[in-house]
C-alpha cells in the first residue's frame, strides 16, 4: 500500500516536472518547490490546523491551476495516511517500551521487597536453629546433669558447710535451666518459616485449599522459600480471580535436589465448554500477566522454573527450584 | 548563566576551530586578497566564491546538532524540560546569529574595501543571508540522513562540489547546456547566483526577489524535513 502512495506522489512531481519543462521555469519550479514543502508539511504535522490553513491559502492564490490543487490534494492524502500509519506504529512502539519499562519496575519493587523480606527470613531462621541448638543439645546435657546432682544429694554426707554449698549450686543450676528455658522461649520465632509459611497462606486463604507436603523439607534454603511463598501467592490469588469457589490444591514435593511446588484449581466449566473459538479466546485471555513474568524472573535468579498453563480444564502453576544450586549461591 | 540549548550551541560552535577557521578567516580573506580573480567570462567571480565559502561555512556551522544526535547528547538535554521544537528552533537560531553577523561584516568590508554601493550591500547580504539560512536547513536536513560522521562528511563534500559547480558558483549559469540548466535549478546555489546576477547586470529586482523566494522555500523544505527526530 505505501508503495501504491509513493507511486501516486511520484506520478504527481512527474506531471508538475513536465510542466515546468514545458512551460518554462519561474512556471513549473515553484509549483515543485511549493507542493515539497506542503507535502513536507503534512508529513509533520498530520491534520495540524496550520497545514490545512497553507493548503487553502496556497490553492487561493493559484487557483486557476488546477494541476497545483490535485497535486496537493493528492500529496496531502498520501502524506496523511503514511504520517498517521507511522504515528500509529510510533504509539504502538512507545507503549511496547512503556509496557516493558513498567514491568521492569515491577519486577524491580518485587526484587527489592523480596531481598528484605529474605534478610528478615535470615536472621528468623538462624535464630530458629539457635534456639534448637541449645534445646537439643546443650540443654537436655544441662537438665541431664542436673538430675544426677539432685539423685546425689542423698548419698552426700560430711560437713555442713559442703551440704549448703552443694545445695547453692543446686539451686543457681536450677535457675540457670530456667533462664535458658525463658532464651529459648524468646529465641523461637513468632512468626512461621519455612513450609509452616505456606501452610499459613493457605490456611488464611478464603477459599478452600488443600495442602500437602511430601519430602523432607528441613534442606530448603530460606531464600528458596521466599520464592515458592510469592509463587504460592500469585497462583492462589489468580485462582480466586478467575475460578471462585473452586477448591486449589497445593503441593510440595522435596527431594534431595529439588523442590517443586504446584498449584493447581479447575476453571469453570462454561469458559471450556464452546467452541474452539471460545477455547482460543479463553487460552488468548490467560496469557501470562505481569505477575506470572515476574515469578518467572524471580524463579530464574536462584536457578529454577516458574510455569503456568492451562490445560485439561485445570490452571495449574508449578514452581521448581533446585536445592543444591540454591546452596551454592 | 543559565546554559541553556542556546548557548550551548552556541559555545559549541565557536570552540570548533575548523568552523572558526571557514567562517572568520576565508571570507574576509576572500574580500580583500581575491575578489577579483579572473573568470571564464572575465567578470568578477568574488561574489560567487564568498557566496559558496558562507554556504559552507554556515553547514559546518550548523553540524553540531548531527553531533548530538550521532553521541545521543539530544537524549540527555531532552531529558530536561524542553520540546524538540524549541531545542531544533534555539539551534537553528544559535548558528544563524555568528553567521548572521559574519555576512554583514564581510558585506561591511567589501562596502569598504571596493566602494560598493549602500543598497548593493544591503541587498547582497540578503541574498548571502538566504542562502546561510537554506545552507543551515541542509545541515540539519543532512543530519537526519546520514548517522556516520565520515560518510556523511564524505558524500557531502562530493555533492558541495556538484552543487557548486551546477548551481553556477563556479561556473555561469549562461554557459549550462540546457538538460544541466534544468537540473541546475533544483540546488539552492543557484537562486543564489541568479539574485547575484540580477544585482550585479542592475536589472529589474523581480528576479532577484523571486530568488530570494525560491531560497527560502528551500529552507522551508529543508527545515521541515530536518525537524525530524528520532530519540528511541
Amino acid at each position: 500500500m505505501k508503495l501504491f502512495y509513493i507511486a501516486i506522489l511520484f506520478f504527481c512531481f512527474s506531471l508538475l516536472t513536465a510542466r515546468w519543462i514545458s512551460g518554462g521555469e519561474l512556471a513549473g519550479f515553484f509549483l515543485i518547490l511549493a507542493l515539497a514543502c506542503m507535502t513536507l508539511l503534512r508529513w509533520r504535522e498530520p491534520k495540524s490546523g496550520v497545514t490545512i490553513a497553507a493548503d487553502f491559502l496556497l490553492c487561493l492564490l493559484i487557483y486557476p491551476d488546477a494541476l497545483l490543487i490535485v497535486g496537493v490534494m493528492l500529496t496531502a492524502d498520501v502524506f496523511y495516511r503514511l504520517g498517521e500509519a507511522e504515528r500509529e506504529r510510533g504509539l504502538k512502539r512507545r507503549d511496547a517500551e512503556a509496557g516493558k519499562v513498567y514491568e521492569m519496575e515491577s519486577l524491580q519493587r518485587d526484587l527489592l521487597s523480596a531481598a528484605a523480606r529474605i534478610e528478615g527470613m535470615t536472621a528468623v531462621s538462624e535464630r530458629a536453629r539457635i534456639a534448637r541448638e541449645i534445646h537439643d543439645n546443650a540443654g537436655h546435657e544441662i537438665v541431664a546433669a542436673y538430675i544426677s546432682l539432685q539423685a546425689a544429694r542423698a548419698e552426700i554426707s560430711g560437713t555442713d558447710g559442703a551440704v549448703t554449698l552443694y545445695d547453692a549450686a543446686l539451686s543457681r543450676l536450677d535457675e540457670g535451666i530456667n533462664k535458658i528455658r525463658e532464651a529459648v522461649h524468646n529465641l523461637a520465632p513468632v512468626s512461621a518459616i519455612g513450609a509452616d509459611s505456606l501452610r499459613n497462606v493457605c490456611e488464611k486463604f478464603p477459599g478452600e485449599v488443600q495442602f500437602n507436603i511430601f519430602g523432607n523439607t528441613s534442606r530448603v534454603p530460606v531464600h528458596v522459600w521466599n520464592v515458592l511463598e510469592a509463587c504460592l501467592n500469585e497462583a492462589l490469588t489468580n485462582a480466586a480471580k478467575h475460578a471462585p469457589g473452586e477448591i486449589s490444591r497445593v503441593t510440595l514435593d522435596a527431594t534431595p535436589h529439588i523442590v517443586r511446588l504446584c498449584v493447581e484449581n479447575a476453571t469453570p466449566q462454561s469458559r471450556f465448554s464452546g467452541t474452539k473459538a471460545t477455547n482460543t479466546l479463553t487460552r488468548a485471555s490467560h496469557k501470562p500477566g505481569v505477575g506470572l513474568r515476574n515469578l518467572r524472573h524471580r524463579a530464574a535468579s536462584v536457578g529454577g522454573n516458574f510455569s503456568a498453563n492451562l490445560s485439561d480444564g485445570k490452571f495449574r502453576a508449578v514452581c521448581v527450584i533446585p536445592i543444591m544450586y540454591s546452596e551454592s549461591i | 548563566m543559565n546554559l541553556t540549548v542556546f548557548n550551548y550551541a552556541l559555545r559549541r560552535s565557536l570552540k570548533n576551530p575548523i568552523v572558526l577557521a571557514v567562517n572568520l578567516v576565508l571570507p574576509f580573506a576572500i574580500i580583500l586578497f581575491a575578489f577579483d580573480a579572473p573568470s571564464i567570462r572575465g567578470e568578477n567571480r568574488g561574489y560567487y566564491i564568498l557566496a559558496m565559502i558562507l554556504m559552507f561555512g554556515a553547514y559546518l556551522a550548523a553540524r553540531g546538532i548531527r553531533d548530538d544526535n550521532m553521541e545521543r547528547t539530544v537524549i540527555r538535554i531532552l531529558a530536561g524540560p524542553i520540546t524538540m521544537r524549541s531545542y531544533l528552533v534555539q539551534n537553528f537560531f544559535s548558528t544563524m546569529l555568528p553567521v548572521t553577523g559574519i555576512i554583514f561584516a564581510s558585506v561591511a568590508l567589501g562596502t569598504a574595501v571596493h566602494g560598493w554601493e549602500i543598497r548593493f550591500a544591503a541587498l547582497l547580504a540578503l541574498c548571502y543571508l538566504f542562502l546561510a539560512a537554506t545552507s543551515v536547513g541542509l545541515s540539519f536536513a543532512w543530519s537526519c540522513i546520514f548517522n556516520n560522521k565520515e560518510t556523511s562528511f564524505a558524500v557531502f563534500s562530493v555533492v558541495l562540489t556538484m552543487v557548486a559547480s551546477l548551481g553556477g558558483l563556479f561556473i555561469p549559469l549562461e554557459f549550462l547546456p540546457g538538460p544541466l540548466a534544468y537540473i541546475s535549478a533544483i540546488f539552492p546555489p543557484h537562486w543564489a547566483a541568479r539574485a547575484i546576477e540580477t544585482l550585479l547586470n542592475g536589472d529589474d529586482l523581480h528576479m532577484y526577489f523571486l530568488s530570494l523566494l525560491a531560497m527560502a522555500l528551500f529552507a522551508t523544505a529543508f527545515l521541515l524535513y530536518g525537524g525530524r527526530r528520532r530519540i528511541l
